[in-house]
């Protein structure tokens, strides 16, 4: 099958090509809308002072080597948000079972040493408290085990007013791709699958010969 | 969007005069007519079997809508009735005759005892008789080929009804003793698989296969409309004789 075969194809199938997409998508939108929970975000970010270079002020000479050990601190850091005794210690210290349902993201630009600690949950307080708790816990144990000078906070996490998610118009976006991608395939099986000859070029196609003549559909009459 | 395939008429729609002489129709022989003639200036095909992959397609309409053609261009044409298990060109013509292609093989009688003119200019008819046992071995023999040769001097064109490939082998053995092959193909009906069979045997019996002819071409819509509709052929395609056919491939394969 031809590009050209392909596209005429979907144009003779324009409104499931369209539909379906179009449908998938609303049903991503009120999916996301009504069903799945929202979910809030609080951040907080901390800066990691090194050991090597901490106190010297430097900071036009940061060498590149120092620049890539932030990324890796960040790595760090997310391997230590990650440990059960830390997220134990996390949770007894708010007063809550577990921290099961919150999602804890660590990220870090490579470019600086400011480290964003991310925590995602349905209880908007609750999920800014987590981050705070998170990052000092965590700051506790690098400095303690990973020879960091210190762990600052630079911004502390602070509840927040709107939802972060679910995010809708990735879904949507998603589905309406989805929807594109079934629809797609959807009419190329059955154009596969179809055995009917529906015109002269099918005809040529099959059998490789030149349609010799071309009778009309009879009025009245299928002969 | 037709998601689901309708279903079709099952009944065998006989061809009738109006249909086939009308303007649109004819319009449609002529220019395949013409497109015969091109296909074959060097050697001229003079004996054109018309023959289709399953029943319903428009075999005797389209051959018997290209001798009205012939006749009209001034030139003529004899349409024999080479579906012997089923005749269908008698009622077309509205004839009878005494004497059929069986007594004319055998001797039996005299080429004007057997053809007869139709009443459209230059078109004459020979008919088949009811009953002919073993047709696949009549089309077979040396007899029928060496009637088609004398018939040649006669008539510019003869044109050949045949039963469908995929029932039964006559329609490949008509195929083998004249110049010319023309399949019959009919929109939204015919399994592309049927075509790709009834090709392989044109061609394995050493046929010349000029070319398709799409019947029942509808500009207006592009629907589906395939559905093993054909069977009830087979269930009222006996011999006259009441033997069975002979060959059962074709139909819907799943």
């Amino acid at each position: 099958m031809t590009l050209l075969e392909l596209l005429g194809l979907l144009r003779k199938h324009l409104v499931l090509v369209i539909a379906l997409p179009l449908i998938a998508a609303l049903i991503a939108l009120g999916y996301s809308t009504f069903v799945l929970p929202r979910v809030y975000s609080a951040e907080t970010s901390v800066y990691a002072l090194n050991k090597t270079t901490g106190g010297s002020g430097d900071a036009e000479s940061v060498p590149y080597q120092e620049l890539q050990s932030s990324q890796l601190l960040a790595n760090d850091f997310a391997e230590l948000a990650k440990n059960t005794q830390v997220r134990r210690n996390v949770a007894d210290d708010l007063g809550i079972s577990s921290l099961s349902g919150y999602d804890v993201n660590v990220t870090s630009s490579t470019t600086t040493r400011v480290i964003k600690v991310r925590v995602t949950g349905p209880d908007p307080e609750l999920a800014a408290r987590i981050a705070n708790q998170l990052a000092a816990e965590v700051g506790e144990t690098a400095v303690r085990v990973m020879g960091i000078e210190a762990i600052s906070v630079v911004t502390e996490a602070e509840t927040p007013s709107s939802p972060s998610g679910p995010p809708r118009k990735l879904y949507t976006l998603a589905a309406l791709l989805a929807g594109l991608f079934l629809a797609v395939a959807i009419i190329v099986v059955r154009d596969m699958l179809d055995t009917g000859i529906h015109s002269d070029t099918d005809l040529e196609e099959i059998t490789g010969m030149a349609v010799l003549g071309r009778f009309p559909l009879a009025k009245g009459g299928k002969h | 969007m037709a998601l689901f395939r309708k279903e079709k008429n099952t009944q065998n729609q006989r061809p009738t005069i109006a249909i086939a002489t009308s303007d649109a129709v004819q319009h449609a022989a002529s220019t395949l007519l013409a497109n015969i003639r091109f296909s074959s200036i060097d050697s001229p095909v003079q004996t054109i079997a018309f023959t289709s992959s399953v029943p319903n397609e428009g075999k005797t309409t389209i051959a018997f809508a290209t001798a009205v053609a012939v006749g009209k261009s001034g030139q003529k044409c004899l349409v024999v009735e080479g579906d012997m298990r089923r005749r269908s060109l008698r009622a077309l013509f509205n004839v009878k005759t005494r004497y059929g292609i069986h007594a004319l093989i055998t001797g039996r009688c005299s080429f004007q005892e057997a053809i007869c003119s139709t009443g459209l200019p230059g078109v004459y008819f020979l008919d088949a008789e009811m009953g002919i046992p073993n047709p696949d071995n009549i089309l077979a023999s040396r007899q029928y080929r060496d009637l088609l040769g004398v018939l040649k001097k006669h008539f510019h064109y003869i044109l050949i009804d045949t039963p469908p490939i995929t029932a039964f082998p006559d329609a490949a053995l008509t195929a083998a003793v004249t110049d010319g092959t023309i399949l019959v193909v009919r929109e939204n009906h015919t399994d592309k698989r049927d075509i790709g069979y009834s090709l392989e045997q044109l061609r394995n019996g050493n046929a010349n296969v000029l070319g398709t002819v799409l019947n029942c071409q509808d500009v207006s819509s592009g629907g589906y409309g395939y559905s093993g509709h054909y069977y009830s052929y087979y269930s009222n395609y006996t011999t006259d004789d009441g033997s069975t056919p002979i060959a059962k491939h074709g139909g819907r394969r799943s």
